[in-house]
């Protein structure tokens, strides 16, 4: 179990994520999978961006869903952990003392707990011995220095 | 045969190949071509009839005329014509395997990247911008080689310029385009050779190169005026003439349609991206247009345009493609049975996005 004081991150040298239209898409290029949070789920991704405690995390559900603390930091807890599981999120120093809780909206949203769909369907893909590689694993043209031009 | 001698350092290795293809040009002769992709030139010779004859085919709606430097140069032969035979890719720095059965292995600086392919190997120079390759007989190339000949060294080049290979294909109408999203087998290359064949121009289908962002707005790039078909699909197109080609060992038998064989068709070398649409095949008589959210239109394109790409997206083409499915409008297309109102639901898309 996390802990709830302990902030995260993006495992940025692996996943690439985005929220696009209240859904956060993240991408674990290293092992193929592939993630979709919607509503809640988006704003829990966006805490983790944001370098956010499991707590601080909560606080910003309760802010703006109708949920109390207890059961926003219970289903955040639960969906934090599947994400360093998955290696998608990591544990970013040691606990500490939440911020100041941000102010309750006026009017909050009805409240979904929030929940990850997995896509690993090319995984097998990857699994290829060896697969085949990122263009980032072929690094910039070496040579004389001509390398990728930014347009 | 005569032989090559293969040194082990990696710009002797490719000064062999100059020479095994300067050879191969003495015995042979070459078939000279100069093309067009983006706007940069690229000057394309082959050694050996039936090989140019298949490779330049691809190729033939980027052609123009021979004016200054090339940005690249392409060099192929023939061995079974000309007799020269080719180098082995030996790269062991980095290696990997395609889906299509290929390998790709680079140097340990990223210069020299090769692409081994059933019976060829191309290798590209990347800081000269040189792609020399040799095929073991012209004329005994699988579907991927005639549809999509040199894809993973084009598209690193490419990618080298900022210009980032995805798995689409791409029609428009005059200056507008739809970019057709999403995995095999969804109905992209159905969408767009219909339209080809009604009034919108055919950018490609499979490979577009993608340029630009939010505040410029989006290009796809056509590299091959080719599309695959499965057998039975390509029979509806009969008067593109397709041609039933093996796949690589253990793919699906397939066909090729040349769009540039057909007078009718208009093709295009690169169109402004407007609206990206996700086609799928549905169970009922009509298609309709219905819109789709960009977390939708980014999940349709992640597993072939991020997975299966030779080489794989790297982490800037990712975020080109997040970006462009939140700044561009997404529509799901469903497709029904009646295949004729396919160009009239990607008119429609083309009027939202106008309108919008």
């Amino acid at each position: 179990m996390l802990n709830a004081h302990i902030p995260l991150r993006p495992n940025g040298d692996e996943v690439i994520g985005k929220v696009i239209e209240g859904e956060a898409i993240l991408i674990n290029l290293a092992t193929g999978s592939y993630y979709a949070l919607p509503g809640a789920g988006a704003l829990v991704w966006g805490g983790i961006e944001d370098h956010c405690s499991a707590e601080e995390i909560a606080a910003r559900l309760a802010s703006q869903y109708e949920v109390t603390l207890d059961e926003a930091r219970a289903d955040v807890l639960a969906l934090a952990g599947q994400l360093v599981e998955e290696r998608i999120a990591l544990c970013d120093g040691d606990a500490r003392p939440p911020a100041d809780a941000p102010a309750v909206a006026a009017s909050r949203k009805p409240y979904t707990p929030p929940a990850m769909n997995v896509y690993s369907d090319m995984r097998n893909l990857l699994a290829l011995d060896p697969p085949m590689p990122t263009i980032d694993a072929l690094g910039p043209v070496g040579g004389n220095g001509n390398g990728r031009q930014e347009s | 045969m005569s032989t090559i001698a293969e040194p082990d350092d990696n710009h002797l290795r490719f000064d062999s190949l100059r020479a095994g293809f300067a050879r191969a040009v003495e015995v042979a002769g070459s078939r000279d071509a100069h093309l067009e992709l983006a706007g940069h030139r690229i000057r394309l010779r082959i050694a050996g009839d039936a090989l140019a004859a298949s490779i330049v085919e691809p190729f033939a709606h980027l052609h123009a005329p021979a004016i200054g430097e090339s940005h690249l140069c392409i060099d192929m032969w023939d061995c079974r014509a000309t007799g020269i035979p080719g180098l082995p890719a030996t790269f062991a720095h980095v290696q990997g395997r395609s889906w299509d059965g290929g390998t790709i292995a680079a140097s340990a600086d990223g210069r020299f990247v090769s692409h081994a392919l059933r019976g060829s190997v191309a290798w590209l120079d990347r800081a000269s911008a040189h792609i020399i390759a040799w095929y073991a007989d012209g004329t005994d190339l699988s579907l991927v080689q005639r549809a999509k000949p040199l894809q993973p060294v084009l598209a690193l080049w490419a990618s080298d310029r900022s210009l980032h290979a995805v798995h689409a294909a791409l029609i428009g109408r005059g200056t507008r385009g739809v970019l057709l999203v999403g995995s095999g087998r969804a109905g992209k290359s159905t969408t767009a050779i219909t339209c080809a064949q009604d009034d919108f121009t055919y950018a490609g289908d499979d490979w577009i190169a993608l340029d630009g962002d939010g505040a410029r707005g989006y290009a796809g790039h056509s590299l091959y005026c080719t599309a695959t078909l499965e057998v039975e699909h390509a029979r509806q197109f009969a008067d593109l003439a397709p041609v039933s080609v093996a796949g690589e060992p253990g793919a699906r038998h397939k066909c090729l349609l040349v769009l540039a064989r057909r007078s009718g068709v208009r093709l295009a070398r690169s169109l402004p991206v407007h609206a990206l649409a996700l086609p799928r095949v549905v169970d009922a008589a009509d298609s309709r247009i219905r819109p789709a959210t960009g977390a939708e239109a980014l999940m349709a394109m992640i597993p072939s345009s991020v997975f299966t790409m030779a080489p794989r997206a790297g982490r800037r083409d990712v975020q080109r493609l997040f970006a462009l499915c939140a700044d561009l409008p997404a529509y799901w297309l469903e497709i029904g049975r009646d295949l004729r109102q396919i160009p009239l639901r990607v008119g429609d898309i083309l009027g939202r996005g106008a309108a919008a």
